[in-house]
């Protein structure tokens, strides 16, 4: 099996379902000429050319608006947003458009399209550029959404996502483009919906989506160093979300920690928590902990932007609360 | 003196790059803000930019091979100089020298604060029994249900949670020393074995025995007073069972395994003299032998019958005499010089099948050894999977005397001597 970067299976994932669907088109900012922002389109204009491959104006709301347009007509766009912080400023088309017409048309009409970009902070980024976003397309009924942590993932999601006939979301990550793992070479999909347990344990679980998922994992590391068998579960789909998953695991251990680099206020990391507080009420020995970011804009400090963000320490912080590994007060 | 160049994050996400040119040469001189190569990273081509002025001593990273970000790729400084003599034991591990790269930007594994491992909870130092205003307990939800399941009334157990929440360890710990543990009436039945005398007292009311209210005295005060902490071991019973069978062989009073463990936990007491001791307030008396307590279940409660000097006894002495105290204690014939003033105790409900238990302190000791069922299980030795007769031990001691330190060593010695009874020779 081969080793791809992240940025290199979003590529082929868009390079196979372009050559088996001439209904697939690209469209974004500097996505054709300039192979991306991130490099993530490298090739692509010149496998497909430009009649599939379209560079638009700096003008999120006006492609993004052709590309909810096209889909209702029969196409199949990928619209790339430079990040999801510059779709802030196409949020009506996605909420009040993509979102809904299936459901104000009674089912006549769908919108097979996907929105994908980079989603959460880099680095030296400051306030505008280094959001997490998750929470404003989880919240959108109508929406699908997704957030690949690992190459494979981001290569069967983004097929699936192509495939499907509504709007879906895909949060990627500009810390992760580099990022390379394994990538099965036969062709295959992930489902939507479906969280993967990325380490089996008995004491407590670990959850997360996107970049978190990989300070999840140091986390789960540290404890078994300490005799404690962490779960750790990625949730690759926020929405739909997997519940079972999530809710059997918090039966089992009984103590969740939900890792999350959004902001702590309705956010997916506070849903999600408090989804576990009411279906796993009686299998909990601790309340249910969320590590997010915290709840400022982001500063342009570097040790106060690195500060801010969820950590593995302060994951293991967590975990110790509600392991009650903790010096016992009160 | 001779410095490395190390491959710098040219972009946020550049974990490693590759040299498109050189563009000075070996022995050239440049100064800071040359341009030294053109490194093709995972996004552009960029220049790499001297960080500081000097000669190009040595290229270690050729045009169109790649390091990681961090990897020296030349080594810079003054003509004449030696390269080598800027080249550390090992220049092949890459250095986090950019906080950029995802990896580098997570914390070192090693940063952490250890957290404490949950063998070893800190039972003692909480909080008594704390009440929310509606007079009920703190309790986590699954503390609740297991605590409904079980039949234990949360109304009598310490919380050993933040704010005196009783959580899961707790309820499960009063599972465990059915003596401390305030169960529900109800709950009784289900938990007994012995229907048909206990099928009589339900919803009967007896006076307290005189033995009942003694143990009930005791174990209160001990349980009350002592800062109770556990420590557990699993211990490999497989040269001690083969030995104690060998020793058997033709012999008509067979010893019992409770008479090892009496010697061998003698002979870890003379190494750890710290757990053979009494808890006096102002001082802590040690004692000048290992006269040790065995529980042994009686009609209505439970006695502790102890053998004295087992330091100085044979294992033969030590389980005949054992033998002879375990009959007359069920007849109920102990004189109190047979059971008072053991500086050590073990309880032993093996025969009961529980896997293991804790138990409460039995003063003026401060320490008692839980033993459970010797089971086969499944083990790695070698890194092979076999099955082994395993016996878990459980050493409750009181933290006023005893550190966990302490208590550790002396659990470990004791695996070791019954692991391998030759060392008791030594």
């Amino acid at each position: 099996m081969a080793q791809i970067s992240y940025r290199e299976a979003l590529n082929r994932a868009m390079v196979e379902e372009m050559k088996r669907d001439d209904s697939v088109v690209l469209m974004g900012e500097e996505v054709a000429e300039y192979d991306g922002a991130y490099k993530v389109t490298r090739g692509l204009l010149e496998k497909f050319g430009p009649g599939r491959v379209i560079d638009t104006p700096i003008t999120e709301l006006g492609f993004t608006g052709l590309g909810v347009g096209a889909a209702i007509a029969g196409l199949r766009p990928v619209v790339e947003w430079m990040t999801h912080n510059f779709a802030l400023l196409a949020l009506d088309q996605v909420v009040n458009e993509a979102a809904k017409t299936r459901h104000m048309s009674g089912g006549q009409l769908s919108v097979p399209i996907v929105f994908r970009g980079p989603n959460g902070p880099a680095e030296y980024l400051s306030s505008q550029h280094s959001q997490a976003l998750a929470s404003y397309w989880m919240h959108i009924p109508g929406l699908k959404v997704v957030a690949p942590a690992f190459p494979a993932d981001a290569y069967g999601l983004l097929k699936t996502a192509i495939r499907d006939n509504d709007p879906v979301v895909i949060l990627e990550s500009e810390m992760l483009y580099g990022y390379k793992a394994e990538v099965p070479e036969e062709e295959f999909l992930t489902p939507l919906g479906k969280a993967n347990i990325l380490r089996q344990g008995e004491d407590i679980s670990l959850i997360s989506f996107g970049r978190p998922v990989h300070l999840a994992l140091q986390a789960a590391v540290l404890l078994e160093q300490r005799g404690v068998q962490a779960e750790v579960i990625d949730l690759r789909s926020l929405r739909p979300l997997d519940e079972d998953t999530i809710a059997q695991s918090v039966k089992k251990t009984g103590r969740a920690v939900v890792i999350d680099e959004s902001w702590p206020a309705a956010s997916a990391g506070s849903y999600i928590a408090y989804r576990l507080a009411a279906e796993c009420f009686d299998y909990l020995d601790a309340p249910v902990e969320l590590v997010a970011s915290e709840d400022v804009p982001m500063p342009y400090n570097h040790a106060l932007e690195l500060a801010v963000q969820p950590s593995v320490d302060k994951i293991m912080a967590a975990a110790r609360r509600v392991l009650y590994l903790e010096a016992a007060h009160g | 003196m001779a410095e490395i160049i190390q491959m710098m994050a040219l972009s946020p996400t550049m974990n490693e790059g590759t040299i498109a040119q050189w563009l000075v040469t070996e022995e050239q001189d440049f100064k800071s803000g040359t341009a030294l190569c053109e490194v093709e990273t995972d996004k552009a081509t960029m220049t790499y930019e001297a960080p500081l002025s000097g000669r190009l001593l040595k290229i270690l990273v050729t045009a169109g091979s790649s390091a990681a970000v961090g990897q020296a790729i030349a080594v810079a400084g003054k003509a004449g100089e030696d390269w080598k003599s800027a080249m550390g034991s090992d220049t092949s591990q890459p250095l986090e020298t950019n906080p950029a790269s995802t990896q580098a930007a997570l914390p070192e594994l090693g940063a952490v604060q250890p957290a404490r491992a949950p063998e070893a909870p800190p039972p003692a130092e909480t909080s008594s029994t704390a009440r929310l205003p509606s007079g009920k307990a703190p309790a986590s939800p699954l503390a609740r249900k297991l605590a409904r399941d079980t039949g234990i009334d949360l109304r009598g157990l310490r919380g050993s949670g933040p704010g005196g929440r009783i959580i899961t360890r707790d309820v499960q710990a009063a599972n465990q020393a059915p003596s401390a543990a305030p169960s529900l009436p109800k709950a009784q039945p289900s938990k007994t074995g012995t229907a048909p005398a206990n099928a009589q007292l339900r919803g009967d009311s007896q006076p307290v025995s005189r033995m009942r209210s003694i143990i009930a005295q005791r174990l209160s005060e001990s349980y009350r007073d002592a800062p109770h902490y556990i420590v557990r071991c699993v211990i490999d019973m497989e040269r001690l069972l083969g030995f104690r069978n060998t020793l058997n062989i033709g012999r008509g009073e067979k010893i019992s395994l409770n008479a090892f463990v009496l010697k061998l936990a003698a002979k870890a007491l003379e190494a750890h003299p710290v757990l053979n001791s009494s808890w006096q307030g102002s001082s802590i008396q040690y004692k000048p032998s290992a006269d040790i307590g065995l529980a042994v279940a009686v009609e209505g409660g439970l006695i502790a019958p102890v053998v004295r000097h087992c330091e100085q006894k044979g294992i033969l002495q030590i389980g005949h005499e054992l033998s002879d105290l375990v009959d007359r204690a069920r007849q109920g014939s102990l004189q109190p010089d047979e059971y008072g003033d053991a500086s050590f105790t073990i309880s032993n409900l093996g025969m009961s099948g529980v896997e293991e238990f804790s138990a409460i302190i039995n003063p003026p000791g401060v320490a008692i050894l839980a033993l459970g069922a010797i089971q086969d299980e499944a083990v790695v030795r070698d890194k092979q999977i076999c099955i082994r007769p395993i016996l878990h031990a459980t050493l409750s001691a009181d933290h006023r005397a005893v550190d966990g330190a302490s208590a550790a060593a002396f659990i470990i010695e004791l695996k070791k001597l019954v692991e391998e009874p030759a060392l008791a020779l030594l």
